[in-house]
């Protein structure tokens, strides 16, 4: 009984070093090829005996490359600025407002920086600020970026209706100075805005 | 190969016999429920004059009410740190006992008696123009005493913190958060300031007066210093200001907003959020503002970087998948992988001292802002604070990570408040006149 249970253990130890031994000697052998695949010396020196030769040559035939990206200014279609207000006039810069969690203009809110712009490419000795500000909804950190992002974003469409972006200064003031203190959406919404300071 | 084999044969049999992950309980740093707190008694502190100072102290005559103040605040800190149960001596208890010196005989029985195993006791004097007490400690059953220490302060409340925290240190080797302080922004004197206060919202100290906006403050690695942002029109300078010496200094200006910078643990780098490069992006630097490197570089806003207990990771908030949420990046900023996948608002991650959760603001189904937790492996997610028609935000984690405190509106203006991570133990910290928000808890 004893050397059956011997031998047992033995075939046992022994089929489990062979599959050992597989595992272990078998790693480098699969390393090799895949070096030679992807090595150019053996991709272009013709010798047909190559087991890649099969797949029609490279395994990894996709490839990839970086296309310039387009110049934002070809995205705009815009109509030559107006002729507006004219020198000396008082500023009538209208603020403009922006959706919940948004910082992108509104289309409807175009014109009236179309006509902001005018106002200021005619005013050549007027600089502008613009107040981004955001309603009290969100963190103050994330609210300090967002209403930035708004009115860096109005000071994008400025410089794309040919105001000089040295007369620019973005400010933000995220949650921080609110235009309107009440708890409802028409408040929230007076307060998701761009604020036009002439100076 | 035979070891990795056994290795990963005993890792299978393991995990086989392992309840499923999610049925785990979830641990968040607070005292488990039936754990069994030390039962501590507090003998009834004693105020003498000595006869060589009576007539040079300016604290005379002592006030009854420093003492009691003495005691009701280590009485706090004691039951705030959830480690202790304090233990009343009614008046009964008092009648019998000679309470007029050092705890005797008689108060080592009663404390047998009642099942208290240790004793806090502490005599205080007052030497020219500052407090002196004397804190003593023993455990009752071996009548051993633990703590002897003599402390000076110039006010009484720092005396009971300190002894707070040696006996918490004595009974579990942590140490205490009593000594720990909280800068956050306030406008309780007309325009925002940065202020400090102690953990209990005691001792509250102003330390800036700014003509123009100020940005969340934030503390150094061994909270000596506090940096903040002054912001005049769209111009940051982000200072420093030396608690110890009062000394400020201006180590970084840009243009548009730069937010105060965020210490790595082991104070060699620094992180913050910056849209001096157009839009808003995480960048590192010295302390000293040299070796400026940008590690995000996306058209989204990249913010609110917030540093792994390691100093090798670091989690931020970024809108690049249309909302803002919760990424973590290595500190070189490499391997940004996206950690919170519930909710449409998740911002100003807080990274736990000890490593393995990261508490943020998220929002519920009501659009409330809320507090949430996540593991830092993503697989576990806990909403700390639920339901309300308020916001609560900025979370902002104690150094022993047994609390987290943030601001609320919960009672009208934004005040400050702590709770534990399991959504126990609100306490209010503020309750003043102004708004008070973005907290921030010292490090130790």
């Amino acid at each position: 009984m004893q050397t059956v249970f011997q031998r047992s253990y033995i075939v046992v130890a022994m089929s489990f070093l062979v599959i050992v031994s597989v595992f272990l000697t078998g790693c480098p052998k699969k390393v090799s090829p895949i070096g030679k695949v992807k090595s150019p010396q053996t991709q272009h020196n013709g010798a047909p005996s190559t087991d890649t030769e099969r797949f029609g040559g490279d395994l990894t035939s996709l490839q990839e490359e970086d296309m310039p990206f387009q110049n934002r200014d070809n995205l705009f279609d815009l109509p030559p600025v107006e002729s507006g207000s004219k020198p000396g006039e008082p500023p009538v810069l209208n603020d403009i407002f922006f959706d919940y969690g948004q910082w992108h203009v509104r289309s409807d809110n175009l014109p009236i920086l179309r006509k902001n712009a005018s106002w200021l490419a005619a005013n050549e000795s007027k600089k502008v600020e613009i107040e981004g500000h955001a309603d009290k909804r969100g963190t103050n950190e994330y609210n300090l970026v967002l209403a930035e992002k708004r009115a860096s974003a109005v000071q994008e469409y400025l410089v794309q209706f040919g105001v000089p972006s040295s007369k620019i200064l973005v400010i933000s003031y995220g949650e921080e100075r609110p235009f309107c203190t009440k708890e409802d959406e028409a408040c929230f919404q007076e307060n998701r805005r761009a604020h036009f300071n002439v100076k | 190969m035979m070891w990795f084999l056994k290795i990963f044969f005993v890792i299978v049999v393991l995990s086989l016999q392992m309840p499923p992950l999610y049925a785990a309980d979830i641990f968040l740093g607070t005292s488990k429920k039936r754990f069994d707190k030390i039962p501590i008694g507090i003998v009834s502190f004693q105020v003498t004059t000595p006869a060589h100072t009576a007539s040079s102290s300016p604290k005379q005559p002592v006030e009854l009410n420093d003492v009691l103040t003495i005691e009701s605040v280590l009485n706090a800190d004691l039951i705030r740190s959830q480690l202790f149960r304090v233990i009343p001596l009614d008046q009964g208890d008092k009648n019998g006992l000679d309470l007029s010196k050092e705890p005797g005989k008689a108060v080592m029985d009663w404390a047998k008696n009642k099942g208290v195993l240790a004793i806090a006791w502490a005599k205080l004097y007052p030497i020219a123009d500052k407090w002196v007490m004397e804190s003593y400690a023993y455990e009752a059953n071996e009548w051993k005493s633990i703590i002897r220490v003599r402390m000076t302060s110039d006010t009484v409340r720092p005396l009971a913190h300190r002894f707070s925290d040696k006996l918490i240190y004595h009974f579990t080797g942590e140490k205490g958060l009593a000594e720990t302080k909280i800068a956050y922004a306030s406008d309780r004197g007309g325009t925002r300031e940065v202020y400090l206060m102690d953990y209990d919202g005691e001792n509250k100290i102003r330390l800036t007066s700014a003509p123009y906006m100020i940005l969340p403050p934030r503390w150094s690695f061994d909270a000596t210093q506090v940096g903040y942002t002054f912001y005049n029109h769209g111009v940051s300078d982000v200072y420093l200001v030396n608690l110890a010496t009062s000394q400020r200094r201006k180590v970084f200006s840009s243009s548009r907003l730069s937010f105060p910078p965020v210490w790595s643990p082991t104070g060699d780098r620094v992180a913050f959020a910056s849209t001096k490069d157009g839009n808003s992006e995480v960048y590192t630097m010295h302390p000293d503002g040299t070796h400026l490197k940008r590690l995000t570089s996306h058209h989204a806003a990249d913010l609110s970087p917030t540093w792994s207990s390691t100093g090798n990771e670091i989690a931020f908030t970024s809108d690049r998948g249309g909302t803002p949420q919760i990424y973590v990046m290595d500190a070189d900023g490499g391997n940004t992988r996206r950690l919170t996948h519930s909710g449409d608002y998740n911002t100003s991650a807080s990274w736990s001292p000890q490593g393995d959760w990261i508490a943020y603001t998220c929002r519920n189904g009501g659009g409330f802002l809320k507090l949430c937790a996540i593991s830092v492996d993503g697989r576990q997610q806990v909403e700390i604070t639920t339901q309300g028609a308020w916001d609560d935000e900025s979370p902002s984690w104690a150094p022993n990570g047994r609390e987290i405190v943030f601001t609320s509106n919960r009672f009208g203006k934004s005040q400050i408040y702590v709770i534990r991570p399991d959504g126990t133990g609100l306490t209010r910290l503020t309750s003043d006149e102004g708004k008070n928000t973005s907290p921030v808890w010292a490090p130790r």
